[in-house]
Parts: structure tokens; C-alpha cells; sequence
């Protein structure tokens, strides 16, 4: 697939989906779940991702659930923290890349 | 006329008025972005309530800096929410077509973009997560590098980076699934 093909595809489907809305009664559905959730005091991180920690819950090492959870901490202070393209892919193919993660972090 | 700043100052003292004014503001576009995402309309629903979710208790607990705008911190949410289905549907044995998933009518949304979120969930489903997000936000929603760089709050770089490796992947299934000249 080169280029052009991905890009055209793409943007055949973005026209053909440019439809989609929300179902009308969302907005009711999301307020009802704000309220209950305002009533339960719940105040979990809003923007870092569960993956690290469900990672961590698998089986990874101790290290790289402490590096997840700074990151969690990080972000949820709007710290802009930026992590290696590398370190990532490296991490997800479970070769030792928490070295490469923790450094991202120091 | 809708100022998001201001609607997010009131939303963030806790005025449920203000909040839902941002939900009715933003929910048909980022609806579609976790359509997109996700390429299941019911999948995309629970990411966008769960999404919105997290905003409110990030707005009301004082985590909207304001450094990006109300709708970029939004679309990040969503983004990192899809993703999180995503790897969560990566982790899970597919699920078998089922009836109610053919062409019926859906409440906003028409045959058509049906078929099209089928086929845009079968072209990337084999994509990690970050990469899916890259195309998607690149091809399909139209942004620039830095703006996708903005939502995934990573550098310019690593949304190329993520662009070279999913064209490769894609280029690869597509070659691994042609029919091979017999001769």
C-alpha cells in the first residue's frame, strides 16, 4: 500500500462517516452518570492510560509499574512528559526496554 | 456563541449547566472520533460516556491546566479512552458476528457509515493501538502532525514514526493476503 492508497482510503471513509452523530439521548445518558458519579466521590486519574498497570498485572517488572505510575502522577499534574517512540515499541515487544523507559523518566 | 473557557471555568466550580452545554457542544464530533477509533458504535458510546466521565472529575478536581484548549484536552481523553478499549479488545478473543450487528438502524447513524466503520475496523484492526490513533487522526479526522502530537501528547516525531510503521504493516498485510501468481 503506498501512500496515496492510504491516504485515499482514508479519506473515503472519513467522507462516509461524516455522518455520525450521537445518539440523541447521550447527552441525558452522560449528566445521569455524571450525578451518580458525583454522589460516589470517585476521582480517578483522567487522562493517563490503564495499560502500564495492566501490563504490571500480567507479570511486568516491579520497575516499570513505578515508571508507569510517575507517568500516571506526571500527567495528572499537566506535566508535559514525552515518551521515547523507542522506548515504547521496545517495551511492547517485552525485550527489556524498561532500562529505556526509566531513562525517559530521569 | 459557545466560549469554551469560560464554559469550562463554570463547568470546573461545579455547575452542572455548564457541563452539559460542553457535552452538547462536542459530543456529535468526538462520538465520531471514537467511532472512528473504534469502528463499533456501541464500543465508541461506552468510551464517550467514560471519557466525559473523567473530564468532569478532571474539570471539577482542578486538572484542566487550560495549557490546551477545551476541545484538544477533550479529544485527548477520547483518544486515550478508545485506545484503552482497544487494547482491552487485543487482549480478549474475538467476538463472532452476531445479528444485531448486521445493518439495522441505529439512532444517528445511517447504513452507510455503518459499512464504512466495518471496513475502517477491519483495514487497522491489526494495528497496535498508537498507530490506529496516528491514522486515524492524520487520514481520517484531516489533522496535522502537530496536532495529532498534541491529542497523543507525544513529539511530531513519534507520530511519523508511528505513520512509517503503520503504512509498513498495512503494505505487509496486504501483500501477505494477495492472491500469488501461479505459473
Amino acid at each position: 500500500m503506498n501512500t496515496d492508497d492510504l491516504e485515499l482510503r482514508a479519506a473515503r471513509l472519513s467522507r462516509a462517516t461524516e455522518s455520525v452523530a450521537a445518539p440523541s439521548d447521550f447527552a441525558d445518558a452522560v449528566m445521569t452518570r455524571v450525578a451518580q458519579g458525583a454522589s460516589q466521590g470517585s476521582a480517578p486519574n483522567p487522562i493517563a492510560s490503564v495499560s502500564f498497570l495492566e501490563r504490571f498485572r500480567r507479570g511486568a517488572p516491579l520497575a516499570v509499574a513505578v515508571a508507569a505510575m510517575a507517568a500516571a502522577a506526571a500527567s495528572f499534574v499537566a506535566v508535559d512528559v514525552e515518551l521515547n517512540e523507542d522506548a515504547y515499541s521496545a517495551f511492547d515487544e517485552g525485550d527489556g526496554a524498561e532500562v529505556a523507559l526509566l531513562e525517559e523518566f530521569e | 456563541m459557545f466560549d469554551s473557557r469560560e464554559v469550562a471555568k463554570r463547568a470546573s466550580r461545579g455547575d452542572p449547566g455548564a457541563f452539559r452545554s460542553i457535552v452538547e457542544h462536542t459530543k456529535d464530533r468526538l462520538f465520531r472520533l471514537a467511532c472512528r477509533l473504534l469502528g463499533d458504535h456501541s464500543e465508541a458510546e461506552d468510551a464517550l460516556q467514560d471519557a466525559y466521565l473523567k473530564a468532569h472529575q478532571a474539570l471539577v478536581g482542578g486538572g484542566f491546566s487550560g495549557e490546551a484548549t477545551l476541545e484538544t484536552w477533550l479529544y485527548r481523553i477520547v483518544t486515550n479512552s478508545s485506545m484503552d478499549t482497544l487494547r482491552r479488545r487485543r487482549a480478549r478473543p474475538a467476538r463472532p458476528l452476531e445479528a444485531s450487528d448486521e445493518l439495522a438502524p441505529t439512532d444517528g447513524l445511517v447504513a452507510e457509515a455503518r459499512v464504512a466503520l466495518r471496513e475502517l475496523d477491519e483495514w487497522l484492526g491489526d494495528l497496535p493501538p498508537e498507530q490506529r490513533a496516528v491514522v486515524v487522526l492524520r487520514f481520517v479526522e484531516g489533522m496535522t502532525s502537530g496536532e495529532a502530537a498534541e491529542v497523543l501528547e507525544c513529539s511530531e516525531g513519534a507520530v511519523e514514526q508511528r505513520l512509517v510503521r503503520a503504512r509498513a504493516a498495512l503494505r505487509e498485510r496486504e501483500r501477505a493476503s494477495a492472491p500469488r501468481s501461479t505459473g
